[in-house]
């Protein structure tokens, strides 16, 4: 059984850290409404399990820590202690703590030890208020007192007759007496009315006990505290403690017990009565089962991501070959195979979201590590900060999202230190005294976009030139894009901040943080106004997707549009754009710009008689895109371009379809980013 | 038949756990994350032994004990909850309520093993 303990340390570590993160949200919550009862139960609760577990799985720092921490806890919800913002730091103090003795389970370092007993000094000083219930402690006292010196008890115990159906077993209770010391024990049976009306559900023994104990009545009281009602239990402290428990005494005692109708009384008496002086001992076998262990089915496995993407792989062959026995089956196909290529179809879609899905975690469940630090900092700077998330249900592959916290992290640090003003500035510039910090996440095209947007006094863009010149990155003079200057805040080593702080300035992070996001095969983007803020926008691509698109062609060539950002399609009437400047389009409520995309790819095969026009919506602007003809709906498998292709500016991917033709997979959002640059912002005003 | 044992514990780790090693002796096991949770699995086919943590969300071990009392079916059924040993209070408590016994935490699956063998036969 041992070797599967580990399985479960595991096991235990991902629950805990689950635990920690529902504790913050809660200990956030509770920072509102410090009076919450549910509140501190939920973290009560929590401590106790991480406490228990902790403690079940061999995380004995954990445990123990922990234990001070429900005992806080307790006080606190017994309402002997009011919970204040001073506890509630030291709490997310704890949290942190905890992280780290999840991962040591020793405590190597004398730092962390420092911090380790530091911490438990201070929930010790919180902890020490006084009680209002000390009795539990007086009789820990009691009992370390009594402790020392060894008695003998007579034991009575005489349980009622159905003390059996509710899983009672005298046995136990006596062989946990007999565990406490030297014990001497008779049952007597009596069957007054002989095998007749014996029922064996029914209990017709009595047992007498003498024990030889160092432990104290309530002890033995323990024992029998779930029989309670279902006997009657008579412990008596026993006079003479020179009593010796030997063999002759014990046949004399049984030959007393068994000819005479004995009480409790009667037999205290007998024995205070009788004293012998030798030495006797009983010991009782207590039988260890042994383990079996079959291992069986469990309600979770853990799986490595590579098995995962080898599935991934496979699925996407399967998806591919569906296409293609859909192709068959549409053009040469009789009934039957049609049939059977619907259901297969029906089925590979089920298993390619299954499997896909299997992949994808909301961006909720790293958004607590946010609202966490933006806590912090605001605590440490004095800057008040609401904290806005959108979208968070927003999905992403989980590699993905966990690679994404620390540069996520960076950002917030640097909106909070270099964003957001102080407060008397903010006043002076006519904003709310509270700075907002909003992290915003939606899905665009095969991409989802992150975005970390302050509304605090923006980045100086002449402060970066300044500085790039400065460092000799730039001359002066040098005609340059503003989106250039704002790109060399991600060089290594370049800040702008006059003084180094403990939160950021350091010059390191953005260039990590763009190294970062670069891995995932994402982007980063700089937006910023002097004087209103700064918007941020990580544009990172669902990996290994498989997504829902839109196959349109034009001229020779197959392209697919994301499902998810197609609006609608119309037949392209020229009637439609006549009396509007520029690429304007009539959808009969409004105008949309459009691109013709035969000019935007600059393709010169003939277009189609008749073309087609499809209104793409993204990040709250319509572009509607020219094209010659729309397919259909496709599942696509995503495929990258490849080495010598990969650096494309609005093709994402390929994918191949069913009759082996490839259509490109076009990134709506560059090509709409490019398209706003060329008609220079007159769009964002008509539309 | 395998005799039925349901746990009931909001700590997924300690839930599988249980049922790991109550599985491997050879029982069938049923688990609910808290009382609330556990309460449907109470009118389908008869359980033999119910083990409950106390401290749970929505309903707590206590009340389930009460609930599970209140049915005919389960008067004289077996519960046994875990504890650690610093709730005496609670012990009472939950002795009142109908449990039959307590199990300490920490355990290790030997121990359970031991603990349900003396209550169930």
């Amino acid at each position: 059984m041992d070797q599967y303990i580990d399985q479960f340390k595991e096991k235990f570590i991902e629950e805990a850290s689950d635990i920690l993160q529902e504790l913050e949200k809660s200990l956030l919550l509770l920072e509102k409404n410090p009076k919450s009862k549910d509140l501190i139960d939920s973290v009560f609760r929590a401590m106790h399990t991480l406490k228990g577990g902790g403690a079940m799985f061999g995380f004995k720092l954990v445990s123990s820590f922990t234990h001070h921490f429900e005992n806080l806890f307790d006080l606190i919800r017994k309402e002997n202690l009011t919970l204040t913002s001073d506890i509630i730091n030291l709490t997310f103090d704890s949290i942190d703590h905890i992280k780290i003795l999840l991962k040591n389970n020793e405590i190597l370092d004398d730092k962390l030890k420092n911090i380790h007993e530091n911490i438990i000094n201070r929930i010790e000083e919180y902890s020490n208020v006084p009680k209002k219930d000390s009795n539990i402690e007086n009789k820990i006292i009691n009992e370390e007192l009594n402790r020392k010196k060894e008695t003998i008890f007579f034991i009575g115990f005489y349980p009622n007759e159905n003390i059996l159906l509710n899983g009672s077993n005298p046995f136990y209770l006596i062989e946990d007496v007999c565990k406490l010391g030297q014990t001497y024990v008779i049952g007597k049976t009596s069957l007054e009315n002989g095998y007749d009306n014996y029922n064996p559900e029914l209990c017709y023994t009595k047992w007498y006990i003498i024990l030889r104990t160092e432990k104290s009545v309530t002890e033995i009281q323990e024992i029998f505290l779930f029989v309670e009602d279902e006997c009657n239990l008579d412990i008596v402290l026993l006079d003479n403690a020179q009593l010796q428990l030997n063999n002759t005494f014990f046949d004399k005692f049984k030959s007393f017990v068994n000819k005479n109708d004995c009480n409790t009384e009667r037999l205290v008496e007998y024995i205070n009565n009788t004293i012998k002086d030798n030495n006797g001992n009983e010991i009782i076998d207590v039988k260890q089962k042994n383990e079996n262990s079959n291992l069986d089915s469990l309600s979770t496995i853990r799986v490595s991501s590579a098995k995962l993407d080898e599935l991934m792989n496979v699925v996407s062959e399967i998806v591919s070959i569906q296409g293609k026995l859909a192709l068959f089956a549409e053009k040469e196909g009789n009934e039957k195979v049609k049939i059977i290529n619907e259901e297969l179809e029906k089925t590979t879609k089920q298993l390619r979201d299954n499997v896909f899905n299997i992949r994808l975690v909301p961006l909720s469940t790293i958004l607590i590590r946010f609202n966490r630090l933006i806590r912090e900092l605001s605590s440490e700077t004095g800057k008040e900060i609401d904290f806005i998330a959108e979208g968070t249900d927003t999905e992403l592959d989980k590699n993905s999202i966990e690679l994404l916290v620390d540069p996520i992290m960076h950002l917030i640090r640097n909106a909070v230190d270099h964003g957001i003003e102080d407060k008397n500035t903010r006043l002076l510039a006519g904003k709310p005294q509270k700075g907002i910090i909003k992290l915003k996440a939606f899905y665009s095209g095969s991409n989802v976009c992150i975005q970390i947007i302050d509304d605090g006094k923006g980045i100086s863009v002449e402060l970066i030139k300044d500085k790039a010149i400065e460092l000799g990155l730039l001359k002066k003079g040098e005609k340059v894009s503003e989106k250039e200057i704002l790109d060399f805040i991600f060089l290594p080593g370049f800040t702008t901040a006059q003084k180094v702080s403990n939160i950021s300035g350091r010059g390191v992070g953005m260039d990590v943080v763009k190294k970062k996001v670069t891995d995932l095969r994402g982007d980063i983007g700089i937006l910023t106004q002097p004087g209103q803020g700064t918007t941020f926008t990580l544009t990172i691509p669902i990996t290994l997707s498989i997504i829902e698109g839109l196959l349109f062609s034009l001229g020779q060539q197959l392209f697919i549009l994301p499902m998810a950002v197609v609006d609608k399609c119309y037949i392209f009437d020229k009637e439609l754009t006549k009396g509007t400047l520029n690429n304007l389009f009539y959808n009969g409520t409004k105008y949309i710009p459009y691109i013709d995309l035969h000019d935007f790819f600059d393709i010169k095969s003939n277009r189609a008689e008749v073309q087609e026009l499809i209104v793409v919506g993204f990040d709250n602007q319509k572009v509607g895109l020219v094209i010659d003809k729309v397919v259909g709906g496709h599942q696509v498998v995503l495929k990258p371009l490849g080495k010598f292709l990969r650096e494309q500016d609005f093709i994402s991917g390929g994918s191949i379809l069913g009759d082996g033709s490839i259509a490109l997979v076009i990134d709506i959002n560059k090509m709409i980013r490019k398209f706003s640059e060329s008609i220079s912002g007159s769009m964002a005003q008509i539309v | 038949m395998a005799k039925k044992i349901l746990i009931v514990d909001d700590s997924e780790s300690i839930r599988e756990l249980v049922t790991f090693t109550l599985q491997s002796e050879g029982y069938e096991v049923l688990s609910g994350i808290n009382g609330k949770d556990a309460i449907r699995f109470l009118d389908g086919s008869k359980i033999d032994l119910i083990i409950t943590d106390l401290y749970m969300p929505e309903m707590d071990g206590i009340s389930f004990i009460r609930e599970v009392r209140n049915r005919d079916a389960y008067k004289y059924t077996p519960i046994l909850f875990l504890s650690t040993e610093s709730q005496n209070e609670k012990k009472v408590e939950a002795k009142q309520a109908g449990a039959t016994g307590w199990i300490v935490k920490p355990f290790v699956p030997a121990k359970l093993i031991e603990a349900l063998n003396k209550v169930i036969r």
